[in-house]
């Protein structure tokens, strides 16, 4: 049975707080300081928010959602040149998703966003821990990589074409020292780093650091891994029946794993393990041919707003007033007879008097 | 309604112009009556105090937490602390 737990919130900027009571069972007050008392989640928990909000109709979203037609997990994601980087990757050689090809293909070839004579690919991001909402394609690679235009402040260490070495026991490191990089100065337990390029294909993917051995000399600095996050297929045979929606771990067995020498085309990113899914052909709102995703009388509405802005841009302030308060007035009669404390659909309670 | 049919109600042809103002009036709709609601889920993780709100979040409506003031998986509404707790996290926030 769950155990009974107590959080709560406050705001910070775009951001918000969640802390919790620290009761676990494990704790008490003679050997724990801050037993009793509020922090940060004191364990993990998958799915253990739900935030409902408010949005701005700015898109549409083709409605039949289906799982690899529109929607496409990632298992993370990493910066690429300052930019949002989506990864997906699957189990076997032939697993390599390519966004630019087969059903991934959608991401850049939905007509929805291409209107007015624009090239416009966009994404709708959901269940990201960080990045739920729109953005907008910037390149979709061949190696599992969905670059966006958003733009990231935080810097991740990558390489590109370095010449790395695998051992069988899941360690990487400077292959050679040609490149003098000390890998273990970069990575620490716990980090996930994102690998492509090498021939031996199960080198490709997500993985997560378990142990890192630093030194002064460059093919000493190693890094380990224990686990690999692959995104399960309907048909490959390992991961067909962990269900579309969920991640595979393939558990890294020390000794069991592909080795790899003098390759120098590894590319290595620091990543975020961020199991999520982009949804694609989203029509955004754009050109006069859109739909604005309102109702008929909220529509109107619209239409004094408009003038209202219209009029303020003339410096016409009454005709402002007159046009917003109008649109207020819609606003509220629609919300009203919507609601159900409006007296539409008021009943008498049991036990009331007559 | 299209885009274009609202133009022809307003009397404009300036494009850009227009669809700069819908979105205003979009967001100003559900800032005062809430016509597009969403839900979103997010990890919790140990020791980790700030989640990002969504990028296209007009209003915050509910926070809910699983397990919250019961054993059987429910998601609750958590209360709002006024004040921040002693405990400082890990990154002096």
């Amino acid at each position: 049975m769950a155990t009974k737990k107590e959080y709560a919130y406050y705001k910070q900027g775009n951001k918000f707080a969640l802390i919790q009571k620290n009761i676990t069972s494990a704790n008490n007050a003679i050997t724990d300081d801050t037993y009793g008392r509020y922090k940060s989640p004191v364990e993990s928990v998958t799915d253990g928010i739900q935030l409902d909000y408010v949005y701005s109709p700015q898109y549409r979203v083709y409605s039949n959602i289906t799982t690899n037609i529109n929607k496409f997990y990632v298992l993370g994601w990493t910066v690429v040149d300052g930019y949002l980087t989506f990864l997906r990757m699957g189990y076997g050689a032939a697993s390599i998703f390519n966004w630019t090809n087969g059903s991934e293909v959608a991401v850049t070839s939905g007509s929805s966003g291409d209107t007015g004579g624009q090239s416009l690919d966009y994404i709708l991001v959901r269940g990201s821990n960080r990045w739920n909402g729109l953005h907008k394609v910037k390149s979709a690679g061949t190696t599992g990589r969905l670059q966006t235009w958003t733009k990231v402040s935080s810097q991740l260490p990558y390489y590109q074409d370095l010449d790395v070495d695998w051992n069988d026991d899941w360690t990487i490191y400077d292959g050679g020292g040609s490149d003098n990089v000390y890998l273990a100065d970069h990575f620490s337990v716990g980090d996930y780093v994102w690998t492509t390029g090498p021939s031996s294909f199960p080198l490709w993917g997500l993985f997560r650091v378990s142990s890192i051995t630093q030194s002064a000399t460059d093919t000493s600095s190693t890094v380990t891994f224990d686990e690999r996050y692959v995104i399960p297929e309907s048909d490959n045979a390992t991961t067909s029946s962990t269900g579309l929606d969920q991640v595979y771990t393939h558990t890294l067995v020390a000794g069991a794993g592909s080795t790899s020498s003098g390759e120098a085309d590894f590319h290595i990113y620091k990543a975020f393990y961020d199991h999520c899914y982009v949804l694609t052909d989203v029509d955004v709102l754009n050109d006069e041919n859109d739909t604005i995703d309102l109702s008929p009388y909220l529509s109107k509405a619209l239409v004094y707003y408009i003038k209202a802005r219209l009029m303020e841009d003339q410096l016409d302030i009454k005709g402002k007033e007159y046009f917003m308060r109008e649109f207020r007035r819609m606003v509220e009669k629609h919300s009203s007879a919507t609601s159900l404390t409006g007296g539409t659909y008021r009943i008498q309670g049991h036990g009331m008097t007559k | 309604m299209k885009v274009q049919e609202l133009m022809e109600r307003v009397g404009s042809q300036e494009t850009g112009r227009m669809i700069a103002y819908i979105k205003d009036g979009l967001e100003e709709i559900n800032m005062i009556s809430e016509t597009h609601v969403d839900t979103v889920t997010i990890d919790i993780t140990e020791g980790q105090r700030f989640y990002k709100f969504p990028d296209d979040m007009v209003k915050i409506l509910d926070i809910r937490c699983k397990n919250h003031q019961n054993t059987s998986d429910l998601y609750q509404s958590i209360p709002r602390s006024i004040y921040k707790p002693e405990i400082e996290d890990a990154d002096g926030n």
